[in-house]
């Protein structure tokens, strides 16, 4: 016994010992180019970004003025390298006419004898503007966050995490390989999404959404006035806090559905392997949800007050 | 016909007098029409999201910059030196009227300089290891009679592998972090389910 308890301790031990060698931490040397720009907002003025791996963080105020912050920011144990690869990153930003535009790239490396960068490169602009200035965000391999927008809204983004927070009017978002993940959006939504995650807190307004192989969460509010979705190879969860006052005119195929006990609906089958399902319920006004599942599964259920 | 109303003539009569209307001609043409255009619409808007988004490669910014910098030449506009003198006094003060008017903010600009610690376990690349099993699944896939389910399988497998192809080019231009690690896994966690299916059709 007295053996076993010591060639515990002494695996314990062992085990702490060679935990920091497991854990690699290097120390880099971090050379940042930071870019502060203004520009006056006039109506009809819109911001286009085109961001590659690059960190997107809109955010609104009262002042009638955008500002633009750019990092660009190189990593390597070579202080010498993190600043010869900088160099390698370009940016834009530039009014013309009405819209302000906003780029990064990596300038190609050409010629004998250069190799690709060594160091890790990436960007991150920090924008401010008015709440009804209209965005246009083109983003691949990076992030957004972008909060309290009132106008138009488009995103056009690939291996990419998107944020959306407290936002109005009409926004177009179409993500493929990434994660889209908002909180408190009221407007007319359109979303595309193809291998994609979505997860959407406390949405009131229009949704369509159309999604392929991809995982769907909706906590919709009392105020949800239309939602249509189509989905195929996807998972579907719908929470409503009523989910028995809600107009359903659901179709499926290939998928599993579940509906709340509640819900005394009942489905009809169609000669083509749909099964469709229609249901108002004993109310003046009701919101519509339109549901197209095909090779996936729908839940429909209670939303629980957090 | 039956009715269980009081005034039966009345209802009748009612009835009769109801003006009769008829859709005006070619309505229906027009909804059959406007239904096929729906439908049309809906196939390109499908078609359409499953194009790849390509992004320009760096040469064509490279190029749109340097001929935003390039300088236009000027040819001589005032062949007596006095008048060039004061057209270009007085297009100095305009300009600068107009700067001060109309000016936006140049920007500024700082580079800073600081270091850190970063963490990179698991940062070396195994993800090609399997690459080879996967072909063989793939080339003997390849020879079998093609039904719908193999051809969308090999579909499937194609997209993820150009996602894994810019994906890992990416990682070689801006070096790998955790965030492309990540999506990288889980492509090849999808990539793996599709060679399963696969090699279960053989």
């Amino acid at each position: 016994m007295r053996y076993s308890i010591a060639f515990l301790m002494f695996m314990l031990l062992l085990t702490c010992a060679t935990a920091p060698v497991i854990a690699q931490t290097i120390k880099v040397q971090v050379i940042t180019k930071k870019i502060e720009k203004n520009f006056q907002y006039k109506e009809g003025y819109e911001v286009n970004i085109e961001g590659e791996k690059a960190e997107v963080n809109i955010q609104t105020w009262d002042k009638k003025e955008i500002q633009v912050v750019i990092e660009l920011i190189s990593k390597h144990p070579d202080k010498a390298v993190a600043e010869k690869d900088l160099e390698l990153m370009k940016h834009l930003a530039q009014r013309v006419k009405n819209k302000i535009y906003l780029r990064n790239y990596l300038s190609s490396v050409e010629g004998k004898g250069k190799s690709e960068p060594e160091a890790y490169l990436s960007v991150k602009y920090t924008i401010t503007l008015p709440g009804e200035c209209p965005v246009y965000l083109k983003n691949v391999f990076g992030a957004a966050n972008i909060s309290s927008l009132t106008n138009r809204l488009r995103v056009n983004s690939e291996f990419s995490r998107i944020g959306l927070e407290n936002l109005k009017g009409a926004v177009e978002i179409k993500t493929r390989f990434g994660d889209l993940i908002g909180q408190d959006l009221d407007g007319w939504f359109n979303i595309q999404s193809r291998r994609s995650d979505l997860t959407l807190q406390n949405i009131s307004g229009r949704f369509n959404i159309q999604a392929q192989y991809g995982t769907i969460r909706l906590f919709a509010n009392d105020d949800l006035a239309d939602l249509r979705i189509d989905a195929e190879k996807s998972e579907v969860w719908f929470y409503h806090p009523n989910p028995q006052f809600v107009g359903y005119s659901l179709t499926a195929q290939g998928s599993e559905v579940n509906l709340p006990p509640r819900l005394n609906a009942h489905w009809l089958a169609a000669d083509n392997g749909e099964r469709k399902i229609t249901f108002s319920p004993n109310r003046e006004y009701y919101p519509n949800v339109s549901i197209k599942i095909t090779f996936g599964n729908l839940h429909v259920e209670k939303r629980v007050a957090p | 016909m039956d009715y269980k109303e009081l005034n039966r003539n009345t209802l009748e009569r009612a009835i009769s007098e109801l003006p009769g209307y008829a859709p005006e001609q070619g309505l229906w043409t027009a909804i059959e029409a406007q239904l096929e255009l729906e439908a049309q619409d809906t196939q390109l808007r499908i078609a359409t999201h499953q194009l790849p988004l390509y992004s320009p490669p760096p040469m064509v910014w490279e190029n749109i910059s340097s001929e935003l910098e390039q300088k236009p030449k000027l040819r001589k506009l005032w062949p007596r030196p006095v008048l060039a003198i004061a057209a270009t006094l007085f297009g100095v003060l305009l300009s600068v009227g107009a700067w001060l008017y109309l000016s936006e903010d140049t920007g500024a600009q700082m580079v800073l300089h600081t270091t850190e610690m970063l963490d990179v376990t698991g940062f070396e690349g195994d993800w090609d290891e399997d690459e080879q099993d996967i072909a063989m699944v793939v080339s003997m896939v390849e020879k079998m009679p093609g039904n719908e389910n193999l051809t969308s399988l090999k579909t499937e497998l194609e997209e993820l592998n150009e996602a894994k192809a810019v994906l890992t080019h990416t990682m070689s231009q801006y070096g790998k972090d955790t965030d492309l690690i990540r999506r990288l896994s889980k492509i090849e966690r999808e990539r793996s389910k599709i060679v399963k299916q696969m090699a279960a059709e053989i």
